[in-house]
């Protein structure tokens, strides 16, 4: 934790203030969505605009999944449906109470900016996400899921009706 | 920070459908990398911390960050405008990139590139 002495440029703005209490709100309504949506998370709609119309994951895919195996304590389950899930779901719990603190004193917290503003910080939760959902790609194209995903996408049925239309192709 | 100077600000000028193209055909992870970028320009250009690193990689996966990160960007749009000159222009851009952030990010983030790469236009 920091030890930097609070100055006036620590001291949150009236237009700070709403951000907060935005971002204070989205996560509690993130952790009380993800407990409550858990049963019909697995045979819900496709809420991926990426995934409804190419039928490949994006980065984010599996995240509401795995926010939603963490709220109901299957961490192990969490983390198949999406590795960085719980990382994030705690990030949103953690959240609450250091934006309440900031609200209630009306400053911020320093290390918390600096660790939002850490340019490391940015570059390795970069990587790591982008090595994750390569290797998740990568094991999709290895498995052979890839052309039944892109066949069964909103583009790929799309496609097979325009080809259908014109006469080419088969059934 | 230090105040807005053309020779502190990163380079990043890929071509806007180069931005939609690899963002495609690498089902997202091109965007991740190109948050990340632009995040560190218009941060340069606003001369303060506009937008955090993590909310750039976050927006990249988590579909609510992604529409504050272009509402971020639309808001430092002002000040890439100050410098090409178009400032009126840019100003209010936070909410059609909040909108285009809901429905298209890929059209956002051409956007975005599209106003960047006029700052290095002049060079």
């Amino acid at each position: 934790m920091s030890c930097t002495p609070a100055n006036d440029g620590d001291r949150i703005t009236p237009f700070q203030t709403k951000w907060r209490i935005i971002g204070c709100l989205c996560c509690f309504s993130v952790v009380v969505a993800s407990f409550l949506y858990a049963p019909w998370v697995s045979h819900g709609p496709v809420f991926c605009p990426f995934r409804f119309f190419f039928g490949m994951p994006c980065p984010g895919c599996g995240l509401t999944r795995s926010f939603c195996a963490v709220s109901h304590g299957e961490i192990r389950q969490a983390m198949r449906f999406h590795l960085f899930g719980p990382f994030v779901y705690a990030a949103c719990v953690c959240a609450i109470p250091l934006l309440f603190i900031e609200l209630a004193r009306r400053r911020r917290i320093v290390w918390l900016r600096q660790l939002l503003f850490s340019r490391r910080l940015g570059y390795i939760a970069a990587w790591s996400l982008m090595l994750y959902h390569g290797v998740r790609l990568f094991s999709m194209l290895l498995a052979g899921e890839v052309i039944p995903a892109l066949k069964g996408s909103a583009l790929g049925q799309m496609c097979r009706f325009l080809l259908h239309e014109c006469g080419i192709g088969g059934t | 920070m230090s105040p807005t100077s053309r020779n502190n600000i990163p380079v990043f000028n890929p071509d806007p459908i180069l931005v939609l193209i690899l963002g495609f055909v690498t089902c997202g992870l091109y965007l991740i990398y190109w948050n990340i970028k632009s995040a560190a320009v218009l941060n340069a250009v606003a001369g303060r911390e506009v937008i955090s690193p993590v909310v750039a990689v976050l927006a990249g996966c988590c579909f609510p960050v992604n529409c504050y990160f272009y509402y971020l960007a639309g808001s430092a749009l002002g000040d890439v405008g100050k410098l090409i000159n178009k400032e009126e222009e840019l100003k209010g851009k936070s909410t059609l990139l909040l909108i285009l952030g809901i429905f298209f990010p890929y059209v956002a983030a051409m956007i975005v590139q599209g106003h960047i790469n006029e700052l290095y236009a002049g060079e």
